[in-house]
């Protein structure tokens, strides 16, 4: 058996060392170079050997970096820490991996440095390149407007953007990485972020056990939740292959906004519609009727004529007119009506104290034969229609004179007061009252509640017109039926006009 | 009112004879039905105040009117109308005729249909 020459060996293998090797002494000075070192560097051994450490790196930055460096002890196991641009004789650069070796003598003292530089210019390129990508991707995703973020198989938060930390709401400036779905929506529910599940509200826990089940167990479709306040977001979870879970948040206030509003006008043009329908119908009862008894009428009074009943005639002829003169009243009291549109167009300031003093004017001589005691408060100025304002009060009055109690001296009271940013105005009286389950009826078109037409005459349109007015103001009508002295009609009209589109 | 004159004088020429009692409110028809033995009852689903339909709904479900039979006699040939008075409790329903000899023609058929052929001769047991 040969003796084995150590010596010879490790010679025989920093000669042959595919990757440069340089040893320096505690100086820096390069004391020794194998050949791939001088290849690498493309230097004659006794043009390396002896020089500063400095000569290899590609300028001072580069080597003070490297200095601080080994100061800091970095990790230069991995290419990432411990790489530095190096310069060849011939003035190019590369990027090598520098790996290194103390050589401490028995006191502790570093004699020499043995350094291992592989050439990683094609890997740095790549991990450049790499990273250029990544810091792309990385950029477009936090200016997303939609939240977007990936968990892991355990539900433990891996990467989110900007929008995902608004989202999230008071959950959001607690979020990293290693939280689980669970942690985050807890957190901002807890905070009152979702208006569905208020902590207060006792349905919260099942909420959000929903709400993980669609995390858990996706079904692809989006959710639909308010949070925020009066705000909307669309859901979207989607297990991908590798067992992650991408989740998806969009704020679709707006468009759930629009959609309601949508629902909204619907809904409006379908009440609009069968109001319509009904409006028709009324209408064309109440034109056929007076239709239907002056041709019978007439046709009675052939009849008669033809037997000889002459003091039948005049009777069938007086019902006759009397047909003829209501089927004109109805028909002046639709174009009234169909007159006031629906939203007025100018409005200016109007005193109320001035229409309800007008209105008692105009009533005056019906009133005093009536021997009615008017009360009159104070009462507000608002804006809107004067003409039409007056038709309105002069309906109410009308109607509180009209239906006295045969027993009782009359009284009508008109009172205003201001209520936040509406004014109402209340006309009361002590007569014979309205069973309060007309209160909605009695403002329908000829609706009337008295079959007796000699004791309280009318078409039954005045309080329709004093309801489509108050509409027309933005405003409404109501009987307050907790009166029960005799009615009381109660109209809320806007302090100032608002815009309506 | 008009009307309640059509439909008594067409009755009024008819052979046989009726007592007629023509009230205009709800509440009066509900009272007299309380009171007073009627054999039958000609309704307008189109009144003021109380709702035709409901006062036929008040009749059916009293007791001593809830068999009475009710004549549905309308302006109103709307099929939700016909159909809602038939659901409340009506035995016929008829729109409103606009001539006098239409009057009459209902008034007979009233009186053929209801009177003379409808009501069993007293003391007459009718098999099963």
């Amino acid at each position: 058996m040969t003796a084995f020459d150590e010596e010879l060996v490790f010679n025989a293998l920093y000669e042959t060392f595919p990757d440069p090797v340089i040893i320096l002494d505690a100086e820096r000075i390069i004391r020794s170079a194998n050949p791939a070192a001088l290849t690498q560097f493309g230097y004659a051994a006794d043009a390396f050997i002896g020089q500063p450490a400095r000569l290899i790196y590609a300028d001072d930055d580069e080597y003070l970096r490297r200095l601080r460096n080994r100061a800091a002890r970095v990790d230069e196991t991995i290419a990432r820490t411990s790489t530095y641009s190096y310069i060849r004789r011939d003035g190019s650069t590369f990027s090598g991996h520098l790996r290194t070796t103390p050589l401490i003598d028995a006191a502790g003292r570093e004699l020499a440095l043995i350094g291992i530089i592989r050439d990683v210019s094609d890997l740095a390129t790549a991990v450049l390149e790499r990273q250029r990508a990544s810091d792309m991707l990385d950029a477009a995703f936090d200016v997303m407007p939609e939240g977007f973020a990936i968990f892991d198989a355990e539900e433990r938060l891996l990467v989110y953007n900007r929008a995902y930390v608004t989202i999230c709401g008071p959950a959001g400036p607690l979020l990293h990485p290693g939280m689980t779905a669970e942690e985050i929506l807890l957190l901002a529910q807890k905070e009152g972020h979702y208006p569905e599940a208020l902590p207060g509200n006792p349905d919260w826990p099942a909420w959000v056990a929903h709400r993980l089940q669609d995390f858990r167990q996706p079904d692809n479709r989006a959710k639909i939740y308010r949070y925020a306040g009066d705000r909307w977001l669309r859901v979207e979870n989607i297990k991908t292959k590798d067992g992650n879970t991408v989740v998806l948040r969009v704020d679709v206030t707006e468009l759930k906004r629009a959609e309601l509003t949508l629902e909204r006008q619907r809904q409006e043009l379908e009440h609009k519609n069968e109001a319509l329908d009904q409006f028709t119908a009324t209408v064309s009862h109440d034109l056929k009727a007076p239709l239907r008894h002056i041709s019978m009428f007439s046709e009675m009074i052939e009849d008669e004529l033809a037997a000889g009943n002459q003091d039948e005639v005049s009777a069938s002829a007086r019902h006759l007119r009397d047909s003829a003169r209501r089927m004109n009243r109805v028909i002046d009291s639709l174009l009234d009506y169909s007159q006031i549109a629906y939203q007025i167009s100018t409005w200016s300031d109007v005193d109320l104290g001035d229409i309800v003093a007008d209105t008692l004017g105009v009533l005056g001589g019906h009133a005093r034969e009536a021997n009615v005691a008017f009360e009159i408060g104070p009462l507000p100025k608002v804006q809107g229609d004067p003409e039409l304002l007056r038709r309105l009060v002069q309906n109410l009055v009308g109607n509180a004179i009209k239906y006295r109690h045969p027993d009782r001296g009359p009284i009508v009271r008109v009172n205003g007061r201001a209520v936040g940013q509406q004014v109402e105005l209340a006309v009361e009286d002590n007569g014979i009252g309205i069973d309060p389950r007309f209160a909605t009826r009695i403002f329908e078109v000829f609706q009337r509640l008295h079959h007796d037409e000699s004791t309280y005459g009318g078409t039954g349109i005045g309080l329709a017109l004093a309801k489509r007015i108050a509409e027309s103001h933005n405003g409404s009508i109501h009987l307050d039926t907790s009166f029960t002295e005799g009615a009381r009609f109660v109209v809320t009209l806007p302090k100032r006009m608002r815009k309506t589109k | 009112m008009h009307d309640a004159r059509f439909v008594t004088r067409a009755l009024s020429q008819t052979d046989d004879t009726l007592d007629i009692v023509h009230v205009t409110h709800a509440d009066e028809a509900v009272a007299r039905l309380g009171h007073e033995h009627f054999d039958y009852v000609l309704l307008d689903i189109k009144m003021p105040g109380v709702d035709g339909m409901e006062l036929l709904e008040r009749i059916r479900s009293n007791e001593g009117t809830s068999v009475v039979p009710v004549i549905v006699l309308t302006s109103s040939t709307n099929p939700s109308d016909v159909f809602r008075s038939y659901k409340a409790g009506a035995n016929a329903y008829a729109a409103k005729p606009s001539s006098l000899s239409g009057y009459r023609q209902f008034a007979e058929a009233f009186v053929r249909f209801w009177i003379e052929n409808t009501l069993p001769p007293r003391g007459v047991v009718l098999d099963q």
